[in-house]
């Protein structure tokens, strides 16, 4: 059932994705929109099965570290975005991406983690899984924050170059991209400053072997944290503009992806096992 | 029957508006004109169809040259044969069908000519010379045209550029009611733009105008505000949205003007659109960092493309089109055919109780019941071949090849 599942979902997230891609560039986006959204939903069914799978298979002790933890991201991506695709007026854009990077996400996970992979930690603490879990749901709006502020530079780029084909009619308005750019960076920041101070906190308490404040991922945490706080902020701050702040946005995913690239490689305390 | 339809009329297509303007038949009109075509000997029904593009009289009555040369004579006098059309059976409904579909409008795929046809037909209703015959044609023209509508890209997209600058700020702020409106112009344009924008739900709109009481008029008419053509730069700085239509020479927003009036100072982009001839926005403003500048030549570019999209959609639409004539036939089929069937019922059902009184005392009640069920059924199977006969009398290919002969005609 794991293996099975372990393999299929990529499968669904690149269906998603082509979906999505497919409504997008032949313009028949009312057609597909009912057989997206059932397969949203048996994706995210079928994704939950596969985590309480794992959590059975290894006796309550999963281990979510490493390359284990871009499964539950790419879950956590999907789950935001279909709440947040409520509020878009045209979301194909946009899903075509958020899907792209999730299939990413999953197939990387399912290639490259042992799905009956044992946690050695015994009995974790609550701090700990606060620190987890914050900076899952941290990382997924961080992530949508991004794509947003990137599709606005795409649209706002497109339309200063009056070209009026499918960038032009498929995304979102600048203005909602704008404001989900925001909401989403608002949700990363408040879930950056309870997860990395649980985290610290947890560190502290636990004596963390290796732990310290110079640890690469501490800081480029740190930093994303203040900067999604300045971008969540930035429509009452003068001199930061819609664009300015997707642009930040778009740097603030690129900086994600790096801070990913240090909890998978063998750096500092929070390397892969 | 189809082939007792006739349609003669002239149309932008084939007349000068000169000679379209005597023709036209006005509401007032209407009662008086449907009467005359009825005089005419071999008229049924009558339905006459007048817009501003077209007027067409459609008969449901004895075809023949007379009544052609009748219609002609008495509606159509001034013109010559080459501005004016005839067409009978499924080229008449051919041209009805195109015609509510929009596809021979002079806006591809407008959707006016529906209201124009429901209004035909009520006149000819109110004047009693339409009947169940045109009745059915009209409302089965009026389902074809939705029909094309929403199933090919014959209706999607504006043609309008005033239209298309609205839509193009949808694409900026989706938040209409937050949006705010500078309009400056309160003419013709100005007005059709800020009638567009109210229908979308815009916030405030101003108006500046070089004659200050005609944009106060404005104004008061949208619930807005006014302000003078030398106070507009000033104005951009509290608006979203810029729209000129508005005659003159010089350049009513340049760069340095903007800058100085602190307008770029602003989170959301600067959306100006300027549908003036000659340009009322310097163009270099385009090159400012927070303004989004469309001219009349970009947004033509965005009509071209949904008028090239109808054009595909009017492609799209020859299956729908042949499949509704062939709905259209095999209906007029079973209508001819329905006397003949009724009186073959009769007979049959006096045959089986001539059957059954001569059995009278010898039959029980359930051989009876077995009678009666025995010539239901047979009967159902004989009409079942009846609507089979009459539905593949024309086939689909048959009508196929007809159309695409009439629009090779046209």
């Amino acid at each position: 059932m794991i293996q099975f599942l372990t393999t299929t979902l990529p499968c669904l997230y690149l269906a998603l994705a082509g979906m999505c891609a497919g409504a997008f560039f032949s313009a028949r986006e009312a057609r597909l929109s009912r057989t997206r959204w059932v397969l949203t939903a048996l994706t995210i069914a079928l994704h939950l099965g596969l985590l309480f799978a794992r959590w059975q298979a290894a006796e309550g002790k999963p281990e979510f570290g490493g390359w284990h933890s871009l499964s539950p991201l790419a879950l956590v991506v999907t789950l935001m975005f279909a709440t947040l695709r409520k509020r878009e007026t045209g979301s194909l854009g946009t899903g075509a991406v958020v899907f792209a990077i999730v299939f990413v996400l999953q197939w990387a996970s399912s290639s490259f983690a042992d799905p009956l992979a044992q946690t050695e930690q015994t009995r974790p603490a609550v701090f700990y899984l606060v620190h987890v879990a914050s900076i899952l749901v941290a990382s997924a709006a961080l992530m949508l924050s991004g794509i947003h502020g990137l599709l606005y530079l795409l649209l706002y780029r497109t339309m200063r170059q009056r070209k009026f084909g499918r960038v032009f009619d498929g995304l979102p308005s600048l203005s909602e991209l704008a404001r989900l750019m925001r909401w989403s960076a608002g949700i990363a920041f408040v879930w950056l400053l309870v997860g990395v101070n649980g985290g610290i906190w947890w560190a502290h308490t636990s004596a963390v072997p290796g732990f310290n404040y110079r640890d690469p991922l501490v800081l480029i945490l740190v930093a994303l944290m203040v900067h999604f706080g300045v971008i969540a902020a930035s429509s009452s701050i003068p001199g930061i503009t819609a664009r300015r702040a997707s642009f930040a946005a778009t740097l603030g995913l690129v900086a994600l992806a790096i801070s990913l690239g240090f909890a998978l490689l063998p750096m500092g305390f929070h390397a892969a096992p | 029957m189809s082939e007792e339809l006739l349609l003669v009329g002239i149309s932008h297509r084939t007349a000068s508006v000169e000679v379209r303007e005597p023709c036209a038949v006005s509401p007032l009109a209407a009662r008086e004109a449907l009467a005359s075509a009825k005089s005419i000997p071999g008229v049924r029904e009558v339905l006459i169809v007048s817009t501003c593009n077209r007027t067409e009289i459609l008969v449901a009555g004895v075809p023949g040259e007379s009544l052609e040369e009748a219609l002609v004579q008495r509606f159509f006098a001034r013109t010559e044969p080459n501005e004016r059309y005839v067409f009978r059976g499924i080229q008449a409904l051919s041209h009805l069908f195109r015609v509510a579909a929009g596809l021979d409008s002079q806006v591809l795929g407008e959707s006016q000519i529906l209201a124009q046809l429901k209004e035909a037909l009520g006149h000819a209703e109110a004047a009693g010379v339409a009947g169940a015959e045109l009745q059915g044609v009209i409302s089965q023209a009026l389902g074809v045209g939705k029909r094309v509508r929403n199933e090919t890209a014959v209706g999607q997209g504006t043609l309008s550029v005033a239209r298309v600058g609205v839509d193009v700020v949808g694409h900026v702020f989706s938040d209409f009611d937050r949006v705010r409106a500078l309009i400056v112009g309160a003419g013709e344009t100005g007005l059709l733009v800020a009638r567009h924008l109210r229908e979308r739900g815009s916030g405030v709109i101003t108006f500046a105008n070089r004659s200050p009481e005609r944009a106060e008029r404005a104004a008061e008419e949208f619930n807005g505000q006014s302000c003078s053509l030398e106070e507009a730069e000033k104005a951009a700085k509290s608006n979203d949205l810029v729209v000129t239509c508005v005659d003159g020479n010089r350049h009513v927003f340049t760069s340095a003007g903007l800058k100085q009036a602190g307008a770029l100072l602003r989170d959301r982009p600067l959306l100006m659109i300027d549908l003036s001839v000659p340009r009322a926005i310097d163009p270099g403003v385009a090159q400012l960092d927070q303004v989004l500048y469309y001219d009349l030549d970009d947004l033509s570019k965005v009509v071209d493309r949904n008028r090239q999209r109808r054009v595909e959609g009017d492609e799209q639409s020859s299956g729908i089109l042949v499949a509704e004539i062939q709905k259209y036939l095999s209906r007029k089929e079973m209508a001819r055919m329905a006397p003949a069937v009724g009186a073959l019922r009769e007979r049959f059902e006096s045959i089986r109780d001539g059957f059954l009184d001569e059995l009278e005392g010898s039959r029980s009640p359930a051989e009876a019941q077995v009678a009666h069920e025995l010539t239901k059924r047979l009967l159902a199977a004989a009409f079942t071949s009846f609507k089979e006969g009459a539905r593949g009398r024309r086939s689909h290919d048959e009508i196929d090849r007809e159309y695409q002969r009439f629009l090779e005609n046209l």
